[in-house]
């Protein structure tokens, strides 16, 4: 099954509630044909009401504009947009069966019954549901609950696929692997989509680029490895991982860097900045008698270590460290940091 | 380990309790149905079993039977026609005044029905045609029994999951009819039912209003009751007593069913 490719445009889109709260400040966003492009960020940053004013189910601020290829459909209703959407708790019909479900968008445009079945077998085999075409919703687990709800949105040949946290009903287990499912069927059917959800590893596996969001502002825009590699604000540094705050600072020389457990970073480039980034894995430990640093806290987590190392000058700094670390509470550590790990932020952290 | 005992210890006095109440209750039903078979009730049992006085009252009274079905009937089936919309309409609209057109629509339950059907004579009473037809007793029917109706299916309207599928159904390309009909009626369909079934027992009972509305000519069966505790001998009226009840239980019990079998096929 192969979908058209829409570029979406949005622009200068905002959203004001009644009560004057802003819910979404203006913003652009330029998505390609064929592209999966999340929309992250914490609950109430504006990632679901940009996804509705996609979706047609919002209406924006006057002003806005939106456009699927050359289409404008900003002031398009939600049921000629031509989208699919996969909601929050999938919306099934629940007096249908699954492959009525399914053929739902398909019999509401009128299509002739025998093509209506031959889409919807097709799309059970997709998704992998044979066997369950005629079971009900509440008959179902939760994962194939989202199957078919992904199966009903794609079924009407939508220009724009349209995801709501779609697997945030999920338990944890079952999300990773749902997660590579999506992500697979997604590339498969080259549909240019938006995804939104509050869950980083969730957005780094399915999308090609991520916009992150804060109070109802789009902060960065990238691919999961530029922003977690060169985050533009602590705020994306800070959602995508976990982070160390440096303070910067000035020696007798002139010269600007950071002092970590007796090392000297220096640090050139922090014009108009008193912060660097540094995320835990960048950080190396070793046991080193006599040293200022040492181990304040361990978590083991399975496949690696979470350390909380307090320093002189900078105080408690998190490390991640292998499985096998064999540092205790207590130990005396010296630290390595490569310069370059060190992060810039646009902002004052 | 006491308060696993406890309810073992409790049952047989709750049993006990529960009979009593029962017999209480159902006593007086039982005394009065059987005051119908009675030849003569102030000699009771001893002056024979007869069906007389059901024969009598079928004769009198048959046509209030028929009357009171159809008026219920049309009750529930006018109830759903403008109750469902109207429920529809409240649970999604956001401006204030829908709650209190919501409270004002309640109000023919607090009021005596008295009170409600003076005023629809007051207003409607000169129109002649319309105030000697059953189509009169089936207004005022309406006016106590839509809130009933529209409440009950306001409230599965404004469950999260229904905006969901609303939402689900608009972006599929379905048009507001087609959502109505197609996805929103069905999902609610079971709380339609039990308002039916709340219309239907509220109508097929309902007197007070009755009595001020009706007409010798537009007479219901509670209308008819009351008629014949006033003027007839005891046993007539508790022979008539009889068949209403034999009338409204197994329609009930059938309605019941019915409501049962819908929260199956449509329950989530």
């Amino acid at each position: 099954m192969e979908l058209e490719r829409t570029p979406i445009t949005i622009h200068q889109c905002a959203k004001t509630y009644p009560d004057g709260t802003p819910g979404l400040r203006p913003t652009d966003l330029d998505i390609e044909p064929g592209e999966v492009l999340a929309l992250l960020g914490p609950s109430g940053c504006g990632k679901t009401t940009l996804l509705r004013i996609v979706a047609g189910l919002e209406t924006p601020d006057a002003g806005a504009r939106i456009l699927f290829g050359d289409d404008d459909v900003t002031h398009v209703p939600v049921e000629k947009r031509g989208i699919g959407m996969v909601f929050q708790h999938y919306a099934l019909f629940p007096h249908m069966s699954v492959a009525a479900n399914i053929g739902y968008g398909l019999r509401i445009r009128g299509t002739p019954e025998p093509e209506v079945r031959r889409s919807v077998g097709e799309l059970i085999e997709l998704v992998r549901l044979e066997g369950l075409e005629h079971k009900r919703p509440a008959e179902l687990s939760g994962g194939q609950r989202q199957r078919v709800a992904l199966a009903r949105a794609i079924a009407v040949r939508p220009r724009v696929l349209l995801l709501d946290e779609p697997l945030t009903a999920l338990d944890a287990k079952l999300k990773e692997s749902l997660r590579e499912e999506l992500a697979e069927l997604l590339r498969r059917l080259h549909i240019t989509a938006i995804h939104v959800t509050h869950d980083q590893q969730e957005a780094m596996s399915i999308a090609d680029r991520l916009a992150v969001m804060q109070a109802g502002e789009v902060m960065q825009i990238g691919t999961a490895e530029d922003l977690y590699r060169a985050p533009r604000h602590s705020f994306v540094a800070s959602f995508l991982g976990r982070v160390n705050a440096l303070k910067l600072v000035t020696d007798d020389t002139g010269a600007r860097g950071i002092r970590l457990g007796g090392l000297w970073l220096p640090f050139a480039d922090g014009a108009g900045q008193d912060h660097v980034m540094l995320r835990p894995e960048d950080i190396q430990v070793k046991a080193s008698a006599g040293s200022a640093a040492r181990v304040s806290h361990r978590v083991f987590l399975g496949d690696r270590t979470h350390l909380r190392v307090t320093t002189l000058e900078v105080g408690d700094l998190l490390v991640d460290t292998t499985r096998d670390c064999p540092l205790r509470v207590g130990d005396e550590v010296a630290l390595t940091v490569e310069p370059r790990a060190l992060m810039t932020c646009g902002d004052a952290a | 380990m006491s308060t696993a005992h406890f309810p073992k210890r409790g049952a047989p006095i709750l049993l006990a309790l529960t009979l009593l109440v029962v017999i209480f209750m159902i006593g007086p039903v039982l005394l009065s149905v059987s005051a119908g078979l009675m030849q003569n009730y102030s000699t009771g049992w001893r002056s024979g079993f007869t069906l007389r006085w059901l024969g009598e009252v079928w004769e009198n009274y048959g046509s209030t039977v028929m009357a009171s079905i159809l008026i219920a009937t049309a009750t529930v089936v006018g109830n759903i026609v403008l109750g469902v919309p109207c429920a529809y309409a409240l649970a999604r609209s956001r401006q204030r005044w829908t709650a209190w057109f919501e409270e004002l629509m309640t109000l023919p339950v607090a009021v005596p029905g008295l009170a409600t059907a003076l005023a629809l004579i007051l207003a409607y009473g000169q129109l002649r045609g319309f105030r000697q037809s059953f189509l009169f007793v089936l207004v005022g029917h309406m006016v106590f029994t839509l809130p009933f109706m529209v409440r009950t299916v306001a409230a599965a309207f404004r469950r999260y999951e229904l905006i969901a599928l609303e939402e689900a159904a608009s972006t599929l390309g379905a048009s507001f009819g087609q959502r109505f009909m197609g996805v929103l009626v069905p999902a609610v369909f079971p709380a339609i039912v039990s308002g039916a079934l709340m219309v239907f027992t509220l109508s097929i009972g309902e007197f007070n209003l009755t009595w001020m509305l009706h007409t010798p000519l537009t007479r219901t069966l509670p209308v008819g009751l009351a008629d014949s505790y006033a003027s007839m001998r005891i046993e007539i009226g508790s022979a008539y007593t009889l068949i209403f009840l034999f009338v409204v239980l197994p329609l009930l019990w059938l309605l019941q069913l019915a409501a049962s079998l819908a929260e199956k096929r449509y329950g989530t």
